[in-house]
């Protein structure tokens, strides 16, 4: 047999928790032979009961019965313990990798796509381990059951064996005809909750507007449909479920009936005829066996999806540190390729230790990628990036977290309390530096109105997307690196605001700072400007240097028009 | 059982009182569901004592034959209570998904994201799934146990007396436990909850956690979150374990009881057939329904119990409709005065003591950092906030006071997050003035910038698709509506902030040259530049003068314009 990767992985899943699958299989095993001894039990406890012959037979039912009762708690207590525990390492491992992915090896997967693996994934996964004792367990019920039933009397088998096939096709025919039906609900529910999250963007305009009952009713449109589709399926269920509900006692009373003709006989006696109807059911177990075979299935399907992302390169880091220099980096030839061309071509910059450089273009213009490679979050597929002389793969995990500090337009993972959201890169900070960056991102006056102030968990106060971009920018300035790169991390606020943060990092001497930028108040503070265009530098010079050039000017200014209406606006001053 | 509880509850206690014919419906065709629970041990016994063991095969064979009859008529009667549950459940989930829309449209606004409503309407699939599954589980229970306590009665009346203990037992046994098992379940699907909430976290979240080379964290923190599920989910298995013992209590005793009871039912004439008939009630209709009982109970009795509290969250909280005459603008004049407003009785006020006067047809800018302030005051002149104090006059009529179906024939409020709705263009430009003739859109259209827009939608009637525009597309359409509004006063809360400084130009200049007042917060300074006065709030105090005065009187307002003359590109 060829083993695929998801195939290897049920196998090291299987073996991680072989000592748990033999325990669950010994102690399934007890209760299969347990639940098989029952019924003839039973009928010998009937029997002994009728002819008046003493309760041996009843004590050891008791007793079976209380053994099979312990097997079903010790199954019940062992069986999610010994799955969860799989299902933890798995998580604890896909988790671990999924978060060393290289960016190129992460944008294959969306973060929702991740989490639905992580979660649902490693369960189907991890289910394989108790798989093999139900499969055996059912096996040797069902087949025992109807060894059992054959003992009895043969020709209560040939009743059974005309009876099963038939009941599992015709449950089989409801999964197939419900389906269709299931699949038309779930799309109409699908539309209204659509419209439901449209509703919620505009949630204030409609407030404005009054017009609430408008909305509720257009969101709610399709509920007739979704009330009809509920309705038809029940329908359905009721006539599908009218045949598998007349099969089961059909083929009881086919046992009965059969097992009535021996009792006149004299070949059985009653309390047989009782167990024969207990073994009838036990044998139909024989033919959902397949049940068995879509969960293995799922479970294989779970673990190739495991697999994908395991399989997917992560990030390897060096094991040096930085000498301690001024923070000096040097770009050497670095080129990014990216689908369509190069990102960046060739790009060769110094940026001086404690120095702040701006770094503008077009949109495209690889501003975003220049910034990535420079704070190693992405390597370049050509040249090197160096700080302080070292390599930045050279520097060890941790090297790396402390030299390079970020903000970003759309800063994410802000999490817990506010003062550890701002915290988050930085080891062992004290409370007053995470205030006096807050400060200097003016997210300190908004933090302290909060009802907790720093300690108020950022879930509980929702922020707009103005007060997040300050609060990832206080996060980048409490870092407290020899670099710090800000990915535009400006965008989103206010001309005021703006004034009083760039202040605020123009004044961050001793730290390397790079700026991604579309503002020209920024660009005019930074000492140097470099200047992208089509993944290349332009020009790498202070602002007032590169004013000159019209180029350069056109990626600030708005069109001809805009000039002319603000320059009549002015002259009125 | 909490306050918030017990909305929930109602919320569904009502609507199945509504549905009291379809109750008595599914009561009918569930007793008739029973017949072969209450026939199944009686014709057993009859088959047995007048017809195989007097080896009289065709009586023994009648009695079977009933018996098949019985089991088809509850067949039949199973197969009719299908469509009876759904018109009972299904009703139910109009009116749990009624709430949960108006909850959100009429809400708080807390609804965080999209996420929320997801799982808003989740939790109401699971309690019209969960309501289906008890309603089924409790009524064949209750049937099932008279049929079967009616059969053993006319079997003799002894075996009652022998069987029926251990059930009673079992159920108030199985009472007592519910409430740890709730509480357990509760306790295993918040965990749950947070296992999602960190994982979905920890990936979106993914760039800057390895910007800063916090992955080992992050991983020890979501396996603590990890491990506490996997405690949670075994403390309930525990619980389900104790469950176990209980069914077996109620399902297996009876059968024991019968068992160690023969002789001296036996010593009291009951017959043969009568104990294998008895023995049939206790084991094919009581220990499944049994068994069945504390599975729906445990199961989806336990996710009710757990999903109603959420769904009380989305009971709609209506606001309070204004009373009073009918209030009707004249004008467009704006006085404030002393304005004062605090979100919440113990926080700081955002606004306080705030007063100006803007005149007819006046065009108002807002200047200030975020979170000022400026927004609120948006709110609160559009007449979607009462102040704590002091008072706001548009045309000489307090705004909060309009009707909501009037306030937007006189005010309109353009927010930054702009509404486009899955609908045709012209329906969302219409939106606010659904009287609006063709050429008026087409006026409002050209006016504020849009036309090229609209062209590449495809025209007025083309279908919009609100997840394929962007923000300034959404914004122009947005604004496009405001213009077509008849509302003379015009509030735009940074509604063009996803425009270029051109194409917000224009979009303001449209709304200028149109009748009425203008009231721009401004993201951009050259906002300020365009408008008659200027409302520069700054934390300490408000200063509400025109440019000239402004850049005179104020450093920060001087600093900011200087330097966004350079934004746009100047040089003196």
């Amino acid at each position: 047999m060829d083993w695929t990767p998801a195939d290897r992985l049920l196998m090291r899943t299987v073996k991680a928790g072989l000592a748990w699958n033999i325990l669950l299989l010994t102690v399934n095993l007890c209760r299969s032979a347990g639940a098989l001894a029952f019924p003839a039990l039973l009928a010998a406890a009937i029997d002994e009961r009728l002819a008046g012959e003493g309760h041996t037979a009843l004590v050891q039912m008791t007793a079976l019965m209380a053994v099979l009762l312990l097997g079903e708690v010790t199954n019940q207590l062992i069986a999610p313990w010994c799955v969860s525990t799989i299902v933890l390492g798995l998580r604890r491992r896909f988790l671990d990798h999924a978060l060393r992915l290289t960016v190129r090896g992460r944008a294959g997967f969306a973060s929702g796509d991740l989490a639905g693996r992580l979660l649902t994934n490693t369960t189907e996964t991890g289910s394989v381990v108790p798989l093999f004792t139900v499969w055996a367990t059912s096996l040797v019920v069902s087949g025992g059951a109807l060894v059992a039933l054959s003992m009895i009397d043969l020709r209560l088998t040939l009743a059974f064996i005309v009876g099963g096939p038939a009941a599992t096709l015709i449950i089989r025919a409801f999964v197939g005809r419900i389906s269709p039906f299931l699949t038309a609900y779930l799309a109409i529910q699908g539309r209204i909750s659509g419209r439901l999250v449209e509703v919620l963007t505009g949630i204030r305009t409609i407030r404005a507007a009054g017009t609430e009952h408008q909305e509720i009713e257009r969101v709610l449109s399709d509920l007739p449909d979704l009330h009809r589709a509920g309705r038809d399926s029940w329908k359905l269920q009721g006539k599908l479920n009218l045949r598998a509900s007349l099969l089961m006692p059909l083929m009881q009373v086919a046992v009965i009936a059969t097992a009535g003709f021996v009792l006149v006989d004299g070949a059985i006696t009653p309390g047989q005829l009782t167990a024969a109807a207990g073994y009838a059911g036990m044998a139909l177990g024989l033919f959902s066996q397949a049940n068995l075979f879509m969960a293995l299935a799922q479970a294989r399907a779970g673990a190739s999806r495991l697999d994908e992302v395991l399989s997917t390169e992560g990030m390897g880091h060096g094991d040096r540190t930085l000498p301690g220099g001024p923070g000096e980096l040097n770009l050497e030839h670095v080129t990014v390729m990216g689908p369509e061309g190069p990102l960046l071509d060739g790009v060769d910059l110094r940026v001086p230790g404690g120095s702040t450089i701006a770094v503008v273009g077009a949109s495209g213009s690889g501003k975003s990628t220049l910034a990535a490679v420079a704070g190693r979050m992405i390597d370049p597929d050509e040249g090197r990036v160096l700080l302080d002389g070292v390599p930045l793969c050279d520097l060890s995990s941790q090297a790396l977290a402390a030299a390079v500090g970020w903000a970003f337009e759309r800063p994410a993972y802000l999490a817990g309390t506010f003062a550890e959201a701002v915290g988050f890169g930085s080891t062992g900070i004290q409370h007053e530096q995470v205030r006096q960056a807050a400060r200097a991102a003016q997210v300190d006056r908004l933090i302290r109105g909060l009802p907790l102030g720093y300690d108020t968990p950022c879930a509980a106060a929702p922020l707009s997307g103005g007060e997040q971009q300050r609060l990832g920018l206080a996060r980048g300035l409490a870092h407290g690196g020899p670099v710090l790169i800000l990915d535009d991390a400006l965008s989103s606020v206010d001309s005021i605001t703006e004034l009083r943060i760039s202040k605020a990092i123009a004044g961050m001497s001793g730290t390397t700072r790079i700026l991604v930028t579309h503002k020209i108040s920024i660009a005019g503070r930074a000492d140097r400007v470099a200047w992208l265009d089509q993944g290349r530098i332009r020009a790498f010079a202070p602002h007032a240097e590169l004013w000159r050039i019209p180029d350069y000017r056109r990626l600030f200014q708005p069109g001809p028009e805009e000039r002319h209406s603000e320059e009549r606006e002015l002259s009125n001053v | 059982m909490s306050e918030e509880n017990g909305v929930g509850w109602r919320l569904i206690r009502r609507s199945l009182l509504l549905r009291r014919r379809s109750l008595a419906v599914l009561a009918a065709w569930s007793g008739l569901e029973a017949v072969p629970a209450m026939a199944s041990g009686l014709l057993v016994a009859k088959a047995i004592d007048e017809g195989f063991l007097r080896g009289d095969v065709l009586t023994g064979l009648s009695g079977l034959a009933a018996l098949l009859l019985a089991y088809a008529v509850g067949a039949v009667a199973s197969r009719f209570t299908f469509p009876v549950v759904g018109a009972i459940v299904e009703p139910l989930r109009d009116d749990l998904l009624h709430g949960v829309v108006s909850g959100v449209v009429h809400g708080s606004g807390d609804m965080a994201d999209g996420s929320a409503i997801a799982r808003a309407t989740q939790q109401v699939e699971s309690v019209r799934k969960a309501v289906a599954t008890l309603l089924n589980g409790m009524r064949r229970f209750l049937f099932t146990l008279a049929a079967a306590t009616f059969g053993l009665t006319a079997l003799a009346p002894e075996i009652v007396w022998l069987t029926m203990p251990p059930v009673l037992v079992a159920g108030l046994l199985f009472a007592a436990l519910l409430r740890r098992l709730v509480r357990r379940q509760r306790a295993a699907i918040s965990a749950n909850e947070r296992v999602a909430g960190e994982v979905a976290g920890a990936l979106v979240g993914h760039r800057d956690i390895t910007a800063f080379g916090r992955e080992e964290k992050i991983v020890a923190t979501v396996t603590a979150a990890l491990a506490a599920e996997r405690a949670a989910q075994q403390r309930l298995a525990r619980a389900t374990a104790t469950r176990s013992v209980i069914t077996a209590v109620g399902g297996q005793l009876p059968l024991l009881c019968l068992l160690f009871g023969a002789p001296w039912l036996m010593s009291r004439g009951i017959t043969v057939g009568a104990l294998v008939g008895a023995a049939t009630y206790v084991s094919t209709h009581l220990e499944p329904v049994m068994r069945m009982l504390t599975e729906v109970i445990g199961g989806s009795g336990l996710q009710l119990a757990v999903t109603v509290r959420r769904l009380a969250e989305a009971d709609p909280a209506r606001r309070p409709t204004t009373g009073g005459p009918e209030a009707v603008p004249e004008g467009t004049e704006i006085v404030v005065e002393d304005l004062e407003f605090a979100y919440g009785a113990g926080a700081e006020p955002v606004l306080r003591n705030l007063s100006f006067t803007l005149p007819e047809n006046g065009h108002l800018a807002i200047v200030g950092p975020s979170g000022i302030g400026k927004s609120t005051l948006a709110v609160l002149l559009a007449g979607l906030a009462v102040p704590d104090r002091g008072r706001i006059r548009v045309g000489g009529t307090a705004p909060d006071l309009l009707p909501t179906a009037r306030r937007r024939e006189h005010i309109v409020l353009v927010p930054q997050e702009s509404y486009v709705f899955s609908g045709t263009v012209e329906e969302n430009l219409r939106y606010l003035n659904p009287g609006a003739g063709e050429r008026e859109l087409g006026v409002a259209v050209q006016e504020v910038g849009a036309e090229n827009l609209i062209a590449g939608l495809g025209g007025m009637h083309a279908q919009v698709e609100p997840e394929r525009l962007s923000a300034g597309e959404k914004q122009l359409i947005g604004l496009s509506r405001a213009y077509v509004s008849q509302a003379h006063v015009v509030i735009l809360d940074e509604a063009s902030c996803h425009l270029d400084p051109v194409a917000e130009a224009k979009a303001e200049l449209a709304f200028r040259s149109r009748p009425g007042t203008l009231i721009v917060i401004a993201h951009r300074a050259s906002s300020a530049l365009r408008a008659e006065q200027i409302l520069l709030l700054d934390g300490t105090r408000a200063s509400f003068a025109d440019h000239r005065h402004l850049v005179e009187s104020s450093e920060l307002y001087a600093e900011l314009v200087g330097h966004s003359s350079q934004t746009v590109g100047f040089q003196r």
